[in-house]
């Protein structure tokens, strides 16, 4: 399996990663890595699997993908103007949620912060597949356009 | 510490395969193609909806003729036409080459690093870009595609 924090290949069995010596989650892990660890190279920090409580590391907030797709909306405009700005609308309604979800926690609302995240998660899946249908769209006009361009002046 | 996504976020290998081999294709498809057609006057490259029917420059405006200009290394007319995407580069082209390592090299390089004030950065700085590109004095005038 890969480490979540720095994508190094590891052995299935690892609890640390070889490259970076982060914990690395046994179960289906969510892209940010659970417990904050000091970031001096720490030699041989005991790890130990178990689940941490709920703290702020533990809610992802996907703010990072709420903010690409947005940002990829808003530069795909060609795209996305072309549906209607579907897909800025969903980037922009799943990075309301991942903003909430550190607003929640800061207020020690664990049980909303995880909702907004389940939310937030949800509405950039959304983004992600309609953002991908369009630029496969896009794509494909591109090309065809492209090929028949070349038959014409072929002949 | 938040990174960039990455392929390594997917568990199964055969889906993180599958998405690799699709993306790859597609991107070879559209940097062959942006290569050899300037898609300035090539006329079948779809018209912005937004800049056709109001006139205004978005955030990506002119970044298909920017890439068209950058695969034949003609840098300053890739400015020209749009300096965010070109400033990208660099960090989109790190990106895949981690991913390509990952995928082909079995070996990752390290991720990078975003923690979440700076993609609030860069979610600012975009914007900022896409209103400031269409204010028609002359400094800003230069962030407009021409």
């Amino acid at each position: 399996m890969f480490c979540p924090n720095c994508g190094a290949n590891n052995a299935d069995t690892a609890t640390v990663c070889i490259q970076c010596n982060q914990p690395i989650p046994q179960f289906s892990s969510p892209p940010e890595p659970p417990p904050p660890m000091p970031p001096a190279p720490v030699p041989a920090a005991p790890v130990t699997p178990s689940a941490p409580p709920p703290t702020i590391a533990s809610v992802p907030n996907y703010l990072v993908h709420s903010i690409i797709q947005t940002v990829v909306s808003l530069m795909c405009c060609g795209l996305t103007c072309g549906v209607g700005l579907i897909p800025l609308v969903l980037a922009i309604i799943a990075l309301i949620f991942s903003a909430q979800v550190n607003s929640k926690l800061g207020a020690n609302d664990v049980a909303g912060a995880q909702s907004a995240s389940k939310t937030a998660k949800l509405f950039n899946w959304i983004a992600l597949g309609v953002l991908v249908g369009v630029v496969v769209v896009y794509g494909l006009l591109v090309f065809f356009g492209a090929i028949s361009n070349y038959w014409e002046h072929r002949f | 510490m938040a990174v960039l996504p990455s392929l390594a976020d997917i568990e199964s290998p055969r889906l993180r395969h599958a998405i690799f081999w699709t993306g790859a294709a597609f991107c070879a498809a559209g940097a062959a193609v942006v290569y050899h057609w300037n898609p300035e006057g090539a006329g079948f490259f779809p018209a912005c909806p937004l800049r056709t029917y109001t006139g205004y420059y978005c955030p990506g405006c002119g970044a298909t003729r920017a890439l068209h200009q950058l695969l034949h290394g003609h840098i300053g007319a890739a400015l020209g036409y749009n300096p965010l995407f070109v400033l990208s580069v660099p960090f989109v082209a790190y990106w895949i080459i981690s991913e390509v390592f990952l995928l082909l090299g079995g070996r990752a390089l390290p991720r990078i690093p975003a923690p979440d004030k700076l993609m609030w950065l860069v979610l600012a700085i975009v914007i900022t870009f896409g209103v400031a590109r269409n204010i028609p004095y002359y400094p800003l005038t230069l962030l407009a595609p021409h």
